[in-house]
């Protein structure tokens, strides 16, 4: 008779020693827990509600200027540095891990239009301000050099000049004010000028890749594509309501965001400027500032109604929302160069700092928290689709009066929406797909 | 003058794209067409090495039943379904990651190093005439010490229970005598008489709460036998289940009434009358947290806390269900009644696969991890293998007790069954029964108490809700289309059966002076006579799907030849035209 019981080694599953860690003899050919898919959905829900109880995305305040900030900007290779300019005509350098400003300059007397850093080398900052003047700086590294407050060149010109981008790897820069100007440093003139038209060009902006491409938006309501190897722009589009601000994509230097006073941000694809890729709503005011996640990913957008939205490239609706009783008309947003911060600059003289995401856990992490953390992430991303999971992930609470105005923006839109359908229905037409532009005929500019 | 600028990008040098960019990533394919990760990815081992090259440079062949064994969908996966390119990208690598994982998981078999039992005899003799004795004196001396007995004449039939680890025991015997114990060093944790009578006892979540079902009332003891709490709801119950994945702890009453409680709030779920007499034979189906239970009709019920209604009655017997027990896996049910058959059943069809006749005084019975169909009949304990495949002839031990025998367990992950009886309790082995390979994420059986502490937190987290409890644990990762068509039947059936509510518009009230009424009847009429005509035109369609008796696809008519057309009896009376 041969006969053989199940006998086990103890030492095979304890550990020896309370210093070793617990031994984990696993069994692969066992079935599936036939409960996995229901534990995963109730760790699903937990995950989601525990990234709402962790969803603190304030981090702080910066203060010091003595006026609305409506210029943000970042430093191209240091990103521990923020560069800010107030209506007032000051700026002011941050140092954002220490919160602190390393240097004040007063800049201009009068409004600081634009503001932008050197992209090759990251030493010089150029200026304009609405007293018609061009000033490039030296960007203070610690504040305590010399000769900070003094500008190195100072241009004065015969108009506003409304906005200033550098252009990709180069020390030149664009100006646009009635014209589109690009300028060297140590020129006192530009060495190009574009005319575009009667229109004042409010803001033109380099793309960060493309030397020779230029976007632009004029008071017309138009979006202009400029191509510098060329003498006509290459495509101009309008819109129904007032562009107020423009940025490219620093991941797909082909697209571009604007922000629009119709209460929308559109993303367009510059080969394609008929209509927008993706129309982002969910202000409920104009939209006055918008800029790119170093990711291209994203977007966050400052708003009049007083909030900031962040929105991925890919969606029509926000991701998030950001809002204080503090914080009034969102002028500038800026978003850190580590991807993890963003900045709104607003009407009341502050700067606040804002966690991109807001429940993640900022610093060093173990392997054991950083695997868990990610495990709760795939799940909250598999099961988003769950009316219950969905339901707690997309809250998010915003002011009464945001609530409201919402509300009834939905049924004005809705209102619309039921009028088109009534009238496919009542003449057979067609259904059209929403215009965002308005269809002129092609401008030929001298 | 402005001047002119030619603005051409140079390449500085050759730049070799050294990273693969995520749109660019290609499936590399094996030799025999089965995708694999790219080289770059591949974990780099010991031997990566030019210099020492690998003494092994084949890789071994993985067999395709042990792929299929732990294939979980991955083969089913189908990324040309994806309606994008982007998104069939991004599914054929997922797909990639999933069979890469599959032939991982499949080649780590080889790190289970256990065997399960076995018992095989000389020159083809029956199994059945092997003692317990016999096999004690075979095996090693740890798994010698494994076959107690507990010589317990004055306190009645035991009931036992373990616990999900294997670890611990719990008697009671129905004049009042529970213990708790280690059954593998035989470390007493608590020994008590309740001076009543005890129908049932239950470990719940962890060896250290116990649930009795006494006289009148349950209670809940403590691993050193301080009484928790009286469970005054739980009334004259005559089994307890324990639903470990949704901490519920089911009474089946005298009564009839089945009650939920959830042990982690303390709050019965629920609680109903099933009308089929007392619940005296009752259990558990791992895999889903259906309750079946056993009636003196012969239908066996499959109880959810969500509905009053049984889910599915069976007609299993033709006298009483005396004892039921679901297998791991959720396949089988084993089921014995009162005219001496054990009746295997197929529990995804609800079929019955084999009945054994056995002796009429059949009485309770157990399914172990490999499919041991252990009963209790009188003061025997019958083992059988292979019940389910139909290839059983005669029993594969057999073993007398002292007593009258009233409850079977088998232990988890051991070879091993407990048996409770009227003069105490035996622990026989039975080689073969337990499943070799202890999973130790699933269950512990050498888990020390700071593991244990952080297996109940765990546990509590991960507790599922009771309304999840369905015939089909994967029903919610499921899209529900039945709940949307069958709302879509219903309200198009009321509307063919005449539910017509009268259309009531109340135009906008305007101010201001621009509010004449005339207009205001003017607008109302409109609306009003376009919703009916909407509505009517959608009852017409409806009446049209529904109600017509012509098929739908007509059938082509089949191609006739001029010359011979179809011949027809009447044809002599047709007109000839």
């Amino acid at each position: 008779m041969k006969v053989k019981v199940i006998s086990r080694n103890p030492d095979d599953y304890q550990r020896e020693t309370n210093a070793d860690i617990h031994k984990l003899v696993r069994n692969y050919n066992v079935d599936k827990d036939p409960f996995q898919t229901q534990t995963e959905y109730v760790r699903a829900m937990n995950a989601t509600k525990l990234e709402r109880v962790f969803a603190k995305p304030f981090v702080a305040s910066l203060d010091g200027h003595q006026e609305g900030v409506n210029v943000l900007a970042n430093h191209p290779f240091r990103s521990s540095t923020i560069i800010s300019g107030a209506r007032d005509g000051q700026i002011k350098i941050w140092d954002l891990p220490r919160k602190t400003c390393i240097s004040t300059i007063q800049a201009h007397r009068g409004l600081i239009n634009g503001l932008s850093v050197d992209q090759s080398q990251g030493t010089q900052m150029v200026t304009v301000g609405s007293d018609s003047q061009i000033k490039i700086w030296r960007v203070p590294i610690t504040g305590e050099e010399d000769g900070l407050d003094e500008p190195v060149h100072s241009i004065p010109l015969d108009e506003v000049a409304h906005s200033v981008s550098h252009i990709a790897n180069s020390v030149e820069f664009v100006t646009s004010g009635d014209t589109v100007n690009v300028w060297r440093p140590q020129r006192d003139s530009p060495i190009r000028t574009y005319n575009l038209g009667v229109s004042t060009i409010h803001c033109a902006r380099a793309n960060p890749v493309e030397e020779a491409v230029i976007v632009g938006l004029t008071l017309d309501r138009s979006i202009f594509v400029l191509d510098t190897r060329q003498k006509t722009p290459l495509k101009k589009v309008t819109m129904k309501l007032r562009p107020n601000m423009v940025t490219w994509n620093p991941m797909e230097p082909f697209m571009f965001s604007v922000a629009n006073d119709d209460y929308n941000a559109y993303t367009f694809d510059m080969r394609y400027l008929q209509q927008p890729t993706k129309v982002h709503q969910g202000h409920t005011m104009a939209v006055i500032d918008v800029a790119y996640s170093p990711t291209g990913r994203e977007i966050v957008t400052g708003s009049f109604d007083r909030t900031m939205r962040i929105f991925g490239t890919e969606s029509a609706s926000s991701r998030e929302v950001f809002h204080t009783k503090r914080m009034q008309h969102v002028l500038s947003v800026l978003y850190s160069a580590d991807d993890k911060f963003v900045l709104s600059g607003s009407n009341e003289m502050n700067i606040r700092v804002w966690k991109s995401n807001p429940a993640e856990k900022l610093g060093p992490k173990t392997k054991r928290e950083d695997a868990a953390l990610k495990y709760a992430q795939k799940l909250r991303q598999q099961y988003k689709e769950h009316p219950e999971i969905r339901r707690i992930q997309r809250h998010r609470h915003v002011p009464s009066s945001v609530h409201n105005q919402a509300n009834e923006l939905r049924v004005i839109r809705s209102s619309k929406q039921k009028k088109e359908e009534r009238r496919i229905i009542h003449n057979n037409a067609k259904p059209q797909r929403p215009n965002h532009m308005v269809d002129e005929p092609a401008e030929q500019d001298e | 003058m402005t001047e002119r600028f030619s603005f051409k990008a140079e390449d500085v040098g050759d730049v070799k794209q050294e990273a693969m960019s995520w749109a660019d990533r290609k499936l590399i394919k094996n030799e025999d067409g089965k995708p694999s990760f790219p080289k770059k990815f591949a974990r780099r081992g010991p031997n990566s090495r030019e210099s020492a090259p690998d003494p092994f440079p084949e890789t071994l062949p993985i067999g395709d039943a042990s792929l299929a064994r732990h294939d979980a969908g991955a083969s089913n996966f189908d990324p040309t379904q994806m309606r994008s390119n982007l998104t069939k990208k991004r599914a054929e690598i997922t797909k990639m990651n999933f069979e890469a994982r599959l032939t991982q998981t499949a080649r780590a078999e080889i790190l289970n190093k256990e065997e399960g039992g076995f018992l095989e005899t000389d020159d083809d003799a029956f199994t059945r005439n092997i003692s317990q004795r016999q096999i004690v004196d075979s095996v090693d001396m740890a798994s010698a010490s494994k076959h107690f007995d507990l010589h317990l004449e004055q306190f009645g039939p035991y009931k036992i229970d373990y616990t999900d680890n294997g670890r611990h025991l719990l008697i009671g015997g129905k004049r009042g005598h529970i213990a708790a114990f280690d059954w593998h060093t035989k470390h007493l944790h608590t020994e008590n008489n309740v001076m009543e009578a005890v129908r049932d006892v239950k470990f719940l979540h962890t060896h250290n709460m116990m649930a009795v079902s006494q006289k009148n009332y349950t209670y809940i003891y403590d691993n050193v036998g301080t009484e928790l709490h009286c469970l005054k709801n739980f009334h004259q119950v005559l089994q307890l289940e324990f639903l470990s994945k949704h901490f519920l702890l089911v009474g089946g009453g005298r009564n009839s009434f089945l009650r939920y409680l959830d042990v982690s709030v303390g709050q019965l779920v629920t609680e109903f009358p099933t009308r089929q007499g007392p619940l005296d034979v009752m259990c558990q189906n791992p895999t889903n947290a259906i309750i079946h239970t056993g009636h003196s009709d012969g239908t066996v019920s499959l109880w959810s806390p969500n509905s009053k209604e049984p889910l599915v009655r069976m007609l299993t017997h033709n006298g009483i269900v005396r004892g039921l027990a679901v297998d791991n896996t959720g396949h089988y049910m084993v089921s014995t009644g009162g005219e001496g058959k054990c009746k295997i059943w197929d529990l995804r069809m609800y079929k019955q696969i084999a009945a054994y006749r056995m002796p009429s005084l059949i009485g309770r019975v157990a399914i172990s991890d490999t499919r041991t169909v252990a009963c209790a009949v009188g003061n025997t304990v019958q083992t059988f293998k292979d019940m389910h495949l139909g290839l059983t002839r005669e029993p594969y031990l057999v073993h007398r007790c002292a007593g009258v025998v009233s409850d079977l367990r088998f232990v988890p992950f051991e070879d091993v069954l407990g048996v409770g009886h009227s003069a105490g309790f035996t622990s026989l082995l039975i080689p073969g029964s337990g499943q070799a390979n202890v999973d130790l994420m699933r269950a512990n059986p050498y888990e020390t108490s700071k593991q244990r502490k952080e297996r109940e937190v765990k546990q509590l987290l991960e507790k599922i809700p009771c309304e999840m409890i369905t015939l089909d644990p994967d029903d919610i990762a499921r899209v529900d289309t039945e709940t949307l068509e069958r709302k879509e039947d219903e309200r198009k059936k009321s509307l063919l059966l005449g539910n017509r509510p009268p259309i009531k518009f109340t135009p906008r009230h305007r101010m201001k002076g621009r509010g004449s009424a005339l207009n205001k009847e003017r607008r109302r009429e409109t609306v009003t006579q376009m919703k009916r005509r909407g509505r009517n035109d959608e009852i017409k369609q409806i009446e049209n799907e529904y109600l017509t008796d012509e098929p739908r696809e007509k059938p082509k008519k089949a191609k006739q030849d001029d010359a011979t057309p179809s011949q027809h009896v009447l044809d002599r009376f047709r007109v000839k035209s």
